[in-house]
């Protein structure tokens, strides 16, 4: 998705891409129509091509049909003479890196970040993300931050409140003077078990939003009004699965929201804009 | 502190414990050509398709989960 996203970066720096699963046709058909994939996803029967590479993840045994056939996950850069001029794999399926950042660090060609400002991490087992539901602050509008955090299969993250020993998912969104951050919604989990037996706190798993609801109360027709406004977002939180937890992480991250503008100048000889309706004009 | 917090480390069936783990054709070297199947069934030859343009190629779980 986000690679499609950015396809046309790619197009016009002459890379062609190409994604390889061993996902079926069918399978490769309905996704790239849900999803509106344009580039090749290609299906590598019997992962013969990653066998022959030698990226068949052999941790997974012939018996465990549903993941037998996986790669480890990874993305070759290859030249003009069909050499690989950049690898980057990663142990974790989650864990990838952006495609701006393949571009950037993969190609050397920038990116247009286009869209709704968002921003991502990676982390073990889990991706964070952020994106505002909007494509600019408006003063005196309230508009959602979804932070987002995907979590392998098997995974879980914990909803607080919870106990000593346990690390609560916590989102902080911070900014300049006239930002304003309303308490993050978080959405219901479902009881934390141990041995089955449920304990009087949840758990999220799988795809979990937050939302944080931001608004801009700077007026924005002073001469210096801010054009952007810098979000700092810190997402803390431990992933476990039923054996383990791994390490508690704070992943932070920034992100610039351009401000938009509700007052436009008028240009010279403009009929004067009505007088505001609503409260007369204080004494 | 507390006894309930999950402590033991076991091994995770699905990921490699480290780093270290075979990442294929090295940089520098020519990526071996394929043929495969597009989710148009038509088949898509690498080489052929790629004519003479950079590439990436992304190696990926499936779209499935």
């Amino acid at each position: 998705m986000q690679l499609q996203q950015n396809l046309p970066t790619f197009t016009a720096a002459g890379i062609k891409v190409f994604a390889i699963s061993y996902d079926p046709v069918e399978v490769l058909a309905k996704f790239a129509g849900e999803f509106g994939i344009t580039y090749p996803l290609l299906y590598d029967q019997g992962s013969v091509v990653m066998k022959r590479y030698g990226i068949l993840n052999t941790m997974i045994r012939p018996e465990e049909t549903e993941y037998y056939g996986l790669p480890y996950p990874g993305t070759y850069a290859v030249g003009e003479d069909g050499r690989v001029t950049e690898k980057s794999f990663f142990r974790y399926y989650r864990v990838r890196p952006s495609a701006q950042s393949m571009l950037k660090d993969m190609f050397d060609v920038d990116f247009d970040a286009g869209g709704d400002p968002h921003v991502e991490a990676a982390g073990e087992g889990v991706q964070v993300s952020a994106v505002l539901a909007s494509d600019a602050l408006l003063f005196m509008q309230r508009d959602p931050l979804y932070v987002r955090l995907a979590l392998d299969p098997g995974l879980h993250i914990y909803r607080g409140p919870v106990p000593e020993g346990f690390v609560a998912t916590e989102v902080t969104v911070t900014g300049p003077d006239g930002l304003v951050v309303d308490a993050p919604v978080t959405p219901e989990g479902h009881p934390f078990r141990v041995q089955g037996i449920p304990h009087d706190f949840e758990v999220l798993d799988g795809n979990v939003e937050i939302e944080v609801p931001i608004s801009w109360t700077q007026p924005d027709n002073a001469p210096d009004a801010a054009t952007h406004v810098p979000l700092e977002i810190t997402v803390r939180y431990q992933a476990c699965d039923e054996q383990q937890c791994f390490i508690p992480r704070t992943v932070a991250m920034h992100l610039d929201v351009p401000v938009g503008r509700l007052f436009r100048a008028m240009p010279a000889g403009a009929p004067p804009p009505p007088p505001p309706s609503g409260d007369p004009p204080k004494g | 502190m507390t006894n309930d917090a999950p402590k033991e480390l076991a091994p995770n069936f699905r990921y490699p414990e480290s780093g270290d783990f075979p990442t294929g054709p090295e940089v520098g070297e020519m990526l071996p050509d394929f043929t495969l199947m597009d989710q148009h069934g038509r088949p898509v030859n690498f080489t052929a398709e790629r004519a003479g343009q950079r590439a990436l190629v992304v190696f990926h779980r499936s779209a499935r989960w």
